[in-house]
């Protein structure tokens, strides 16, 4: 506030910080009787004071009249300033939050588990990052006495383009799939997300398109999807992992019976234990693998360990150094399957049977007609031309059948392997069941051994233990299977087989 | 490939489009008998090829045939019929006919009919 006087030091004007109110008032120390409209106007005018001209008359007129009757006046406003319009400083909107964590209501956010709390923000290719929004021009305001107040001015925003980003406009682009990295002055995509400690309630769980790396443990109960190669240099706890491609567990993976790993991909690791598994490809552990539930597509390798307890399902056979325990505990190995074969074959085979039957009718009753051609009249030329198309569409729903189930027999003859190579020790407690045969084993077999089934005759298999070295072959005691698909496959197939060209 | 099928029977008409059906780019036209055969032609002409019944109500295919080939020498037709007496097959075929398949027949008998009547009207490669 600052107080001017005027020269009779009369009357004082009071004028606030940023000069956009006057305020006129009587000093107490001097007293006048009267003064004028015109007297007031001059002080003003001596004070520079700019004021409304069309309206200081009745606003002073309570002024003089005060004065007038020997009264102290109450001060009064005589002129307003126009304060300054700053500026709307520039700023960054991130999409990428928008995007990722819609608006939730409280139920919903209730509902929400701490383990999705996660810190790392993913994108896609072409995905909005960030806006920059660019600062909004003000206006100069002005001052009692007719200066100009400058406004504030805004700020522009710039911010530091990184690796994998693009700016279009005001819009900055991710240009691959991956994990944002975004400060006041930089952003940026990686391509691969590394995480640097435990997969924990800092983390949160992690669902992120491309590669993970973490270089030390997954914790329980947390959940990590990966869309390509997921490497963890730790153990994998009790945790749900999806995999798109392959799975590197360097430290071995330990689920506790409550984990599950799904990879689309091959797996490689130190060992697993007490794990629920599903793997596209092959496994290769450099230990050993206990208590597992596995569906393994490829081959599962583990040359210097064990696997024993639990059930395997490996479509690409089983190299191990000792198969089973000691203690003889229960060990299944399914080896060879084609899960999908086994299940066209259950369902295509029985629909074939009967069109091959219903085919085979109409055939009988045709037959005799087409003998006497020549005797038929219109109408049963006629209905024979339609018996015999109706033998052929049966023919050709039974072929398309028969086509496809031979494409996936001779599919799976190509990537399902019978046979379980054991370089140590085959345990008894083990069962091995291969598509047609099984053996349970009852005394320990030292290896290395191969287990293979073996073809005696039409419908008969055995299971037979080939020595390496000596190429002993040594019959295991074998049941057939009960699954009658295999064997009504293998007919089917006989019967459908081209007729070979005789020599001549 | 535009085909005009003509027959009085829906049947044997099925049969037929599903015989082509195994042919890509086929689309196939229908007749009840000979009149709806011209009219077709007259309407949804020209065709690429004819299949026609010889017995049906209206007018027989034989008799269409012949009108068809006062106007038109080259559309290639088969007469996919009963009538397996020689005399009649030696009519249809003076009267334009390009080929002959006598009911019954098996799908594969008609198809190799048609390719071989295609391939003959240069049609087919």
């Amino acid at each position: 506030m600052k107080i001017i006087l005027t020269p009779d030091k009369l009357l004082k004007l009071q004028v606030n910080d940023d000069a956009t109110e006057a305020i006129l008032a009587v000093n107490d120390e001097h007293k006048t009787s009267s003064l004028t409209l015109s007297d007031l106007l001059n002080y003003l005018k001596a004070f520079k004071v700019c004021y409304a001209q069309d309206k200081i008359g009745s606003i002073l007129a309570p002024f003089i009249s005060s004065i007038a009757n020997n009264q102290k006046p109450e001060p009064v406003i005589v002129a307003i300033g126009l304060p300054p319009k700053h500026d709307t400083p520039g700023k960054i909107v991130k999409l990428f939050e928008q995007n990722d964590e819609p608006e939730q209501s409280a139920q919903q956010d209730d509902q929400k588990s701490h383990y999705d709390n996660s810190d790392i923000i993913t994108t896609k290719k072409d995905d909005p990052l960030v806006r920059l929004e660019q600062p909004i021009t003000g206006c100069d305001g002005t001052n009692i006495f007719g200066q100009p107040i400058p406004r504030k001015l805004g700020k522009e925003v710039k911010i530091k383009l990184g690796a994998n980003v693009r700016q279009q406009g005001d819009t900055i682009y991710s240009e691959v799939d991956g994990k944002v990295d975004f400060n006041s002055n930089l952003i940026r995509v990686e391509k691969i997300l590394e995480i640097g400690c435990d997969v924990d309630f800092s983390v949160g769980n992690i669902d992120f398109d491309g590669d993970v790396e973490i270089h030390k443990n997954i914790l329980d109960l947390f959940k990590v999807q990966v869309s390509g190669n997921l490497t963890v240099h730790g153990i994998i706890e009790a945790a749900d992992i999806s995999v798109g491609n392959d799975l590197l567990a360097l430290g071995g993976i330990s689920a506790k019976e409550k984990g599950h790993i799904k990879c689309a991909g091959n797996l490689q690791c130190k060992y697993l234990t007490n794990s629920e598994i599903e793997v596209g490809g092959k496994i290769d552990a450099s230990g050993e693998i206990i208590n597992c539930t596995i569906n393994c597509n490829g081959q599962l390798t583990t040359k210097t360990s064990e696997v024993s307890g639990g059930t395997y399902n490996i479509k690409g056979g089983l190299v191990c150094k000792d198969l089973g325990a000691e203690s003889e505990v229960k060990t299944l190995v399914e080896i060879g399957y084609d899960r999908q074969l086994e299940e066209d074959a259950k369902t295509m085979i029985p629909q074939i049977r009967t069109f091959q039957k219903k085919s085979e009718k109409v055939r009988m009753t045709v037959e005799p007609l087409l003998a006497n051609a020549k005797q038929l009249n219109n109408a049963q030329k006629e209905k024979a031309t339609e018996l015999l198309y109706n033998t052929y569409e049966l023919d050709e729903k039974s072929d398309d059948l028969y086509n496809k189930l031979k494409e996936g027999h001779d599919s799976a003859e190509k990537t399902c392997v019978q046979e379980v190579l054991v370089l140590d020790k085959l345990y008894p407690g083990v069962t091995i069941q291969f598509p047609r045969v099984q053996t349970t084993i009852k005394r320990q077999i030292d290896g290395p051994v191969r287990i293979v089934p073996e073809r005696l005759r039409k419908n008969s298999y055995r299971v037979v233990a080939i020595f390496q070295g000596s190429d002993k072959v040594v019959p295991l005691p074998s049941r057939l299977s009960t699954e009658e698909c295999w064997e009504q496959l293998d007919d089917l197939l006989k019967e459908f087989e081209p007729e070979p060209v005789s020599a001549k | 490939m535009k085909i005009l099928l003509v027959d009085d029977s829906r049947t044997m008409r099925n049969i037929w489009k599903k015989v082509l059906s195994a042919m890509p780019g086929t689309e196939c036209f229908e007749a009840g008998d000979g009149l709806e055969g011209l009219n077709a032609i007259t309407e949804q002409g020209p065709f690429d090829l004819m299949l026609v019944d010889w017995n049906m109500p209206n007018m027989d295919g034989y008799t269409m045939i012949t009108k068809v080939r006062t106007s038109d020498k080259t559309t290639p037709i088969i007469m996919v019929t009963t009538e397996a007496e020689k005399p009649r097959i030696i009519e249809a075929l003076k009267a334009g006919v390009n080929n002959y398949v006598v009911k019954p027949f098996t799908p594969d008998v008609l198809l190799q009919k048609i390719e071989e009547t295609l391939k003959k009207a240069g049609q087919l490669t």
